[in-house]
């Protein structure tokens, strides 16, 4: 839809049912301006294209975050398998660990970052081979010295980042 | 396909990276000196705010038109030439001044869904991944695996073919 300035607000006003046919026309005809044949120039056919478009805009707008949900999850899989972890156990990881990040940045990170990303995947690897979970197929990450602190980061110095 | 166009986030001329410009040019506030729905631009002249706001701001040219019988209506002109307008039928005064201070600080582009909320040039300090930045771990896909197969079979195609019509044949 080509959408001007008074056209954005996509609302038919119940003022035009009662007064000259042609302002309700007018409008929806503005509103299918650029669709396909006839349905860009007659009434008849635009009012029905344009109340499907309004329909169609109105279901996509939840689909849309689905769908951009999926393709985030997607990529954190993806960048995960790379080094040999399953995406849940990313995510699931580093929320144990108190690592606030959400999907959105470990995506920009995995795409930008790979390195930090890597560096997350070893935390992770390193923290669940302390509680002796092994994920399959992955490479044992560099020997990090941790002194127990993944497992309980709360010590008497960093105890008011916990409370 | 009605899906309303994205757009990235962008400046004219990238004002502001090494110098901004105010790009309000002129600012006009139409109200009538009679009407209630005009009540809070006319409380927003007469607190002083109205004047407060040309004095903070010389690069921009207010103006006041009292209209009669018009709802009013604030109009701010642009450097690019665009005009952006602001109904504030009935609005408190507080509000009017706020519109006020928004039409400020845009630059007058269209408003339009953003594909996200930050841009930069230089989104990569570690460089973008790409299928090499680990090795080759990841694989590139071996031709059998491919949709897209070329119309004649390459010389060691040619040569696996052979060997096993031949092994066929001596078996």
């Amino acid at each position: 839809m080509h959408l001007t300035c008074p056209l954005w607000v996509r609302r038919i006003p119940k003022i035009y049912r009662n007064n000259d046919p042609f302002y309700l026309r007018n409008l929806y005809l503005q509103f299918s301006f650029l669709f396909r044949g006839r349905s860009s120039r007659c009434f008849r056919l635009a009012e029905q294209r344009v109340i499907k478009a309004f329909q169609h805009m109105n279901a996509m707008r939840a689909v849309r975050k689905d769908r951009f949900k999926q393709l985030c999850d997607e990529r954190i899989d993806a960048a995960c398998a790379q080094h040999g972890i399953p995406g849940k156990m990313l995510i699931d990881g580093l929320g144990r660990m108190n690592i606030q990040l959400n999907r959105k940045m470990l995506q920009q990170l995995a795409i930008y970052e790979p390195y930090s990303f890597k560096s997350l995947t070893d935390l992770v690897k390193q923290y669940h081979s302390e509680l002796g979970i092994v994920p399959p197929n992955a490479e044992p990450p560099a020997p990090v010295v941790t002194r127990g602190l993944l497992q309980s980061p709360i010590v008497p110095g960093n105890r008011k980042y916990y409370e | 396909r009605q899906m309303l166009p994205r757009v990235f986030l962008s400046q004219p001329l990238q004002n502001g990276v090494s110098r901004y410009t105010c790009q309000l040019k002129r600012i006009t506030l139409k109200f009538c000196k009679f009407r209630p729905n005009s009540l809070g631009a006319r409380e927003f002249i007469e607190n002083g705010d109205f004047l407060e706001f040309a004095r903070a701001n010389p690069q921009v040219a207010c103006y006041l038109k009292p209209r009669r019988n018009r709802p009013p209506v604030l109009q701010a002109e642009f450097a690019n030439g665009s005009v952006q307008l602001a109904r504030i039928d009935s609005f408190p005064a507080e509000f009017v001044r706020r519109w006020f201070w928004l039409m400020r600080g845009r630059s007058g582009d269209d408003l339009l869904p953003l594909h996200e909320n930050l841009r930069s040039f230089h989104p990569s300090v570690q460089g973008v991944w790409t299928p090499f930045t680990f090795g080759r771990s990841v694989g590139l896909g071996d031709l059998s695996d491919s949709r897209h197969r070329p119309m004649s079979p390459s010389a060691t195609e040619l040569i696996q073919q052979l060997h096993r019509l031949q092994s066929a044949r001596m078996s």
